[in-house]
C-alpha cells in the first residue's frame, strides 16, 4: 500500500499545521430477481485517498481515486491551495483527542469475492420465487446485497486507524392484491458479517413470511384514526429516535439552528424512564469502533432518565459547541469530508415483557415495524409521519385483529414524554442496502431499542 | 491517461473469450464550494470510473469499477464475464454500437476551468453572496453551491474503434431567505452552462434577492379556469419532466410512452417544433458523441405540431432495424439509455411584453415545487406554484403564491396553447420560450 506517511510529511512542509489522510477500499455487490427472474447483477468498486488539510485556520480538502504519485501529489496541492484560499473566508478548529494507533476488523469467516458468482444467484432467485405461495401475490423482489469496506485514517497528530468491514444481508418486497385493495410489504435482515451470515438464513422461510403477512394484511381492515394507547415496536421505535431524535441531536443541526433540542441540554426531553445512547459497537448494529476522524467512537449518552445530556459531535463542531469529541465525525466515502452523525442510535431497556406491556391496555395498538413504508420529519421542530407495517389492535389486554394501512404522527417530543413503560427486549438492525443520508452523503447506521407502551399516539389512515 | 486505461482493459478483453467487448471511461475532475452567508467548504474530487460491457453470445454483462490500479482492472475483467454467464440471454440482442466517431460542437469545453485556482470559485460565490447583500438587508443568502466539472470521455470497443471527448461543466443554484415582520420567504435562482463566462452570478444573486423581497408580499388566489402564461424556465422543466421519458425508443418499445404508434400524427398545435440538439452550443447536454461513441446530432421530434420520431440508443435501435440517433446516457455500472441530450423548442415570433399585454386577466408562473409529480405516462400536470404574478389589464399586477396548476399535457400543447415568444430561457438541457395557456385550471 502506498505510504501515507510521505502525504503528511509532504503536507507539513507545504505549510499546513494539520493534515489526514483517509485510504479507503470497497466492493458492493447487488444481485436483484423481480417475479421469478434475475433482473441485476452489479459489483461496484474503489479505491482512493481524501486529503484533509489545515493552513492559516483554513480547511482544504481533496480526494482521488488515481492512486499514481503525480496524482497524489496534485490533490494534496489541491487541498492546500484551497485551504490557503479558504483561510480568507472561514477558520476552523479541531477539538483535541488522544492519539491512538490501532487495527481491527469486524467478524467475518467468507468473503463475498471467495463465493461463485452463481451460487449468489441461486440464493435470491429460489428466495423470490418460492415466494410466491399464493394468487394474492401479484409481484416480489429479492435483493442480496454483499459490502466489503476498508479504511485506514492516518494524521499528522500520530493517529493510524485502520477498520476493515463487511456486511451482508437480503431485502425482500411482496406485494399482495385482493379487489383494488394492494399491499406492499418490505423488509431486510442484515449484519455485519460475511457470506456466513446467507448461508445460515433460511432465505425461503424469510420472504413466504412476507408473503404471508401481506396476504393477511390486504384482508385487513385499515384502523379508525384517531389517538391510541399504544405499544411501539422496536423497529419504529429505532426508526423514531433515528429520524425525528437522533438528527436533531446532531451537533452540527444545532449550531445551524435547525434543531428542536438547541439550547436544552440538562433539560427533561423524555419520561425519566427513557435513556438513549450512540454506540458504535452493539449486537445487531453497524461497526463503528472509530470515526472517520481516528475518533474512537464509545457509548455516547444522550438522554439519561429524560434529560438530555449531550449533543453528537465531530472534532470540528465540538471545538464550536465547546463540547467532547464523540467520535461522530464520519464520511461516506474518501471522495467526502466527514460530517457529524448517527452510528448506532437506541433506547436501553427497562424490564416489562411484550406480554405485560400489552396487558394494561383495554384498547389501543400494537405498532409493527415490519412492512413499513418510511416517512417524512421536520427536525427543527420535531415532527414526524411514518407508515408504520401490518400492526394488531389491543382489546382487553390481548392482541386482536391485523389492521394495514397504520401512519403515526405527531412531535417526538411529546411521543417521547408519554413513554410509560419499556420492554426488556432489545432490538438493534442494521442494513446492507441504502442507510442514512444527510447533505448529499450516505453512511450506514443501525437503530432499534425495545418495544415501549405510550399513553397516546395519533393514528391516521393512509 | 485515461486512453491507457481503455487500451488496456481492450487488450486485455481480447484474451477472454467472449462474443464483443466494450470500454467506457470517464475521468472527473470536480470543484465545489458550499456557500450560505458565507462560504462554508470548497473541495475537489478527481476520479475516474471504468465500465465494461461483454457479451457472450445473447447474455450481457456490465461492471463498473473506480479501482484503476492494475489489479482492479484485471479483476473487472474476471467479474465481468461471470456475470455475463450468470445473466439470463437477452433474446433482442443486436450488437454493440458500430461507426463510432464526432461531431462538430463549438464552446463545449472552457480552458479557463482546467487546474482553475480555488480562488475562480470563491470570488464568484462572494461575488453572488454580495449582490445578494446588496438588493436588501432583509435578504440573505440560506443556501447554495457552485460547482465546476472538467471531465474526459473515451469509448472503445471489440470492433476496433476508439474516440475520446472532453468537455467542461459550471453550475450554480443560490436560495435566498427574505425576512421581514415576522414572515419569511425564499427564493431559488440558478443556471448551468459549459462555460463560465456565459452565467451571470451578479445577476443570480440580485433576482434571488429581489424575488424573495417581492413575494414577502405574496397573497393567495382563488380557484378558477384562467390564461397562464409560463416562465420560460419553468415551462422548460415542464417539458424536460413531460417529454424526457415518452420520447425515449426505451419507454415506446416498453409501452409505457403515451406517444407509442403516434409518428406522423398531429399531437400538439401547429406552432410547436421540438428537435433533440447534442451539438448546441455552450449547453450542458452537448457532447461531440454519446456514451457509445455515436456522434451526436440534431434529430426532429416533432416537426410543426406532427410527432416525426423518436430517440435511441444503439440497443433499441438494433431492435427496430434503425440507426441510434446519438442519445446514449450511461454510468459506468448500467447499460445504456436512450435520453436526451438537449431539448430544443422552437421560438415564436411574438415578445413576452406584447404576450402579457394581451392578456387581460390571467396568470404568470414564475416558480413551482412538486413539478415531478406530474405524470408523464398519463399527460397528467401536477405542481404547485409558490411563486407567480396576477396579471390584470395587461400587467403583471401582485405577487401570488401556494396555488396548484393541473391539466392535461397534450391538451394544453394541442388545443389551449395561445402564444410562443421569441426570448427563450435554459434548464438544464432544455431550452424553451415563454408560452401561454389559455382556460388552465387553477386550485387554491
Amino acid at each position: 500500500m502506498m505510504d501515507l506517511d510521505r502525504i503528511i510529511k509532504k503536507g507539513l512542509e507545504l505549510g499546513a499545521s494539520y493534515v489526514d489522510v483517509r485510504y479507503q477500499e470497497y466492493r458492493h455487490e447487488l444481485v436483484v430477481a423481480e417475479n421469478k427472474v434475475l433482473k441485476e447483477f452489479s459489483k461496484q468498486s474503489s479505491k482512493g485517498v481524501g486529503i484533509r488539510v489545515i493552513v492559516n485556520g483554513g480547511l482544504g480538502f481533496s480526494s482521488t481515486n488515481d492512486l499514481s504519485p503525480e496524482s497524489i501529489e496534485r490533490c494534496l496541492r489541491r487541498a492546500i491551495d484551497i485551504a490557503k484560499v479558504m483561510s480568507n473566508y472561514r477558520k476552523v478548529g479541531l477539538a483535541e483527542v488522544k492519539t491512538i494507533k490501532d487495527r481491527v476488523m469486524s467478524k467475518f469467516k467468507l468473503k463475498p469475492e471467495d463465493v461463485d458468482d452463481e451460487l449468489k444467484v441461486k440464493v435470491v432467485l429460489e428466495a423470490n420465487k418460492e415466494s410466491f405461495i399464493a394468487p394474492e401475490i401479484k409481484s416480489a423482489s429479492t435483493y442480496l446485497g454483499l459490502r466489503y469496506d476498508r479504511r485506514v485514517f492516518m494524521s499528522s497528530e500520530g493517529t493510524e486507524v485502520e477498520v476493515t468491514t463487511l456486511m451482508s444481508g437480503i431485502h425482500h418486497l411482496s406485494v399482495a392484491k385482493v379487489g383494488e385493495v394492494l399491499e406492499r410489504v418490505p423488509y431486510h435482515k442484515s449484519a455485519v458479517a460475511g457470506w456466513e451470515f446467507i448461508e445460515k438464513e433460511d432465505w425461503v422461510g424469510f420472504t413466504q413470511w412476507l408473503s404471508k403477512l401481506a396476504i393477511e394484511a390486504v384482508k385487513s381492515k385499515t384502523p379508525p384514526p384517531g389517538t391510541y394507547k399504544a405499544v411501539i415496536d422496536s423497529n419504529i421505535i429505532g426508526l423514531l429516535l433515528h429520524e425525528a431524535f437522533g438528527h436533531a441531536s446532531e451537533g452540527d443541526e444545532v449550531i445551524a439552528g435547525a434543531s428542536v433540542l438547541k439550547g436544552k441540554v440538562g433539560t427533561k426531553v423524555a419520561s425519566e424512564l427513557v435513556t438513549i445512547v450512540d454506540d458504535g459497537l452493539v449486537e445487531g448494529g453497524y461497526f463503528v469502533p472509530y470515526d472517520d476522524e481516528g475518533v474512537p467512537k464509545k457509548r455516547t449518552v444522550i438522554v439519561e432518565n429524560g434529560v438530555l445530556k449531550h449533543y453528537l459531535t465531530s472534532r470540528a463542531v465540538a471545538h464550536e459547541l465547546g463540547m467532547e469529541p464523540t467520535g461522530n465525525g464520519r464520511a461516506q466515502d474518501f471522495e467526502n469530508l466527514p460530517l457529524v452523525r448517527q452510528t448506532n442510535y437506541y433506547m436501553l431497556p427497562g424490564d416489562y415483557s411484550l406480554e405485560e406491556l400489552i396487558e394494561d391496555i383495554d384498547f389501543g395498538i400494537y405498532i409493527k415495524g415490519v412492512g413499513a413504508t418510511g416517512g417524512e420529519v421536520d427536525p427543527g421542530v420535531g415532527t414526524f409521519t411514518f407508515g408504520a407495517g401490518p400492526s394488531y389492535i389491543v382489546r382487553n389486554g390481548r392482541l386482536a385483529e391485523m389492521v394495514r394501512g397504520v401512519a403515526i404522527s405527531g412531535e417526538i417530543l411529546n411521543v417521547l414524554k408519554e413513554i410509560d413503560a419499556v420492554g426488556k427486549d432489545l432490538m438493534i438492525r442494521t442494513s446492507v442496502f441504502g442507510g442514512c443520508g444527510k447533505e448529499g452523503q450516505m453512511v450506514k447506521v443501525g437503530a432499534g431499542g425495545p418495544p415501549v407502551r405510550v399513553r397516546k399516539i395519533t393514528i391516521g389512515g393512509r | 491517461m485515461i486512453r491507457d486505461i481503455a487500451d488496456y482493459v481492450l487488450k486485455r478483453l481480447e484474451r477472454v473469450n467472449v462474443t464483443e467487448a466494450e470500454v467506457y471511461v470517464v475521468k472527473t475532475v470536480r470543484s465545489s464550494l458550499k456557500l450560505s452567508e458565507i462560504i462554508e467548504s470548497l473541495r475537489t474530487s478527481e476520479n475516474i470510473g471504468v465500465g465494461v460491457r461483454v457479451v457472450i453470445g445473447k447474455k450481457v454483462g456490465i461492471y463498473g469499477t473506480n479501482d484503476v490500479t492494475k489489479e482492479g482492472l484485471d479483476k473487472v475483467i474476471d467479474d465481468v464475464v461471470s456475470i455475463a454467464k450468470s445473466n439470463p440471454e437477452d433474446p433482442y440482442w443486436g450488437s454493440l454500437a458500430k461507426g463510432l466517431g464526432k461531431s462538430s460542437v463549438n464552446e463545449i469545453f472552457d480552458k479557463k476551468l482546467v487546474d482553475a485556482d480555488p480562488s475562480l470559485l470563491t470570488d464568484k460565490a462572494s461575488l453572488m453572496i454580495d449582490s445578494v447583500k446588496s438588493v436588501s438587508p432583509n435578504a440573505r443568502p440560506a443556501r447554495g453551491s457552485l460547482r465546476i466539472d472538467v471531465s474526459e470521455v473515451v469509448v472503445g470497443n471489440s470492433y476496433g474503434e476508439l474516440v475520446s471527448r472532453k468537455e467542461t461543466a459550471v453550475s450554480t443554484w443560490i436560495q435566498v431567505k427574505a425576512e421581514e415582520e415576522g414572515k419569511s420567504v425564499t427564493y431559488t435562482e440558478f443556471d448551468m452552462s459549459r462555460v463560465i463566462d456565459d452565467i451571470d452570478f451578479e445577476g443570480l444573486g440580485k433576482v434571488a434577492a429581489s424575488k424573495a423581497i417581492e413575494f414577502l408580499k405574496a397573497t393567495k388566489v382563488e380557484t378558477m379556469k384562467t390564461d397562464v402564461i409560463f416562465d420560460a424556465k419553468e415551462f422548460a422543466h415542464l417539458l424536460s419532466v413531460m417529454l424526457s421519458g415518452p420520447i425515449s425508443a426505451e419507454w415506446v418499445q416498453k409501452g409505457r410512452s403515451p406517444l407509442a404508434g403516434k409518428v406522423g400524427m398531429e399531437i400538439f398545435s401547429k406552432e410547436v417544433t421540438i428537435l433533440d440538439d447534442g451539438t448546441y452550443p455552450r449547453m450542458v447536454g452537448s457532447r461531440e458523441f454519446d456514451d457509445e461513441g455515436i456522434p451526436t446530432r440534431k434529430t426532429v421530434i416533432v416537426d410543426g405540431g406532427v410527432l416525426r420520431g423518436f430517440i435511441y440508443d444503439t440497443y433499441t435501435a438494433n431492435k427496430e432495424g434503425k440507426k441510434s440517433t446519438g442519445n446514449a446516457h450511461r454510468t459506468i455500472s448500467t447499460a445504456p439509455t436512450p435520453q436526451p441530450n438537449n431539448l430544443v423548442m422552437k421560438s415564436g415570433t411574438t415578445s413576452l411584453d406584447e404576450v402579457i399585454k394581451d392578456t387581460k386577466r390571467g396568470i404568470y408562473v414564475l416558480a413551482t415545487i412538486g413539478m415531478w409529480l406530474s405524470n408523464p405516462v398519463s399527460g397528467n400536470i401536477n405542481a404547485t406554484v409558490t411563486h407567480g404574478y396576477l396579471i390584470e389589464n395587461g400587467e403583471l399586477s401582485k405577487p401570488i403564491k401556494g396555488f396548484i396548476i393541473s391539466g392535461d399535457f397534450y391538451e394544453l400543447m394541442k388545443s389551449k396553447l395561445v402564444a410562443i415568444t421569441k426570448e427563450t430561457s435554459r434548464f438544464f438541457n432544455v431550452i424553451a420560450p415563454y408560452v401561454k395557456f389559455s382556460d388552465v385550471q387553477i386550485s387554491a
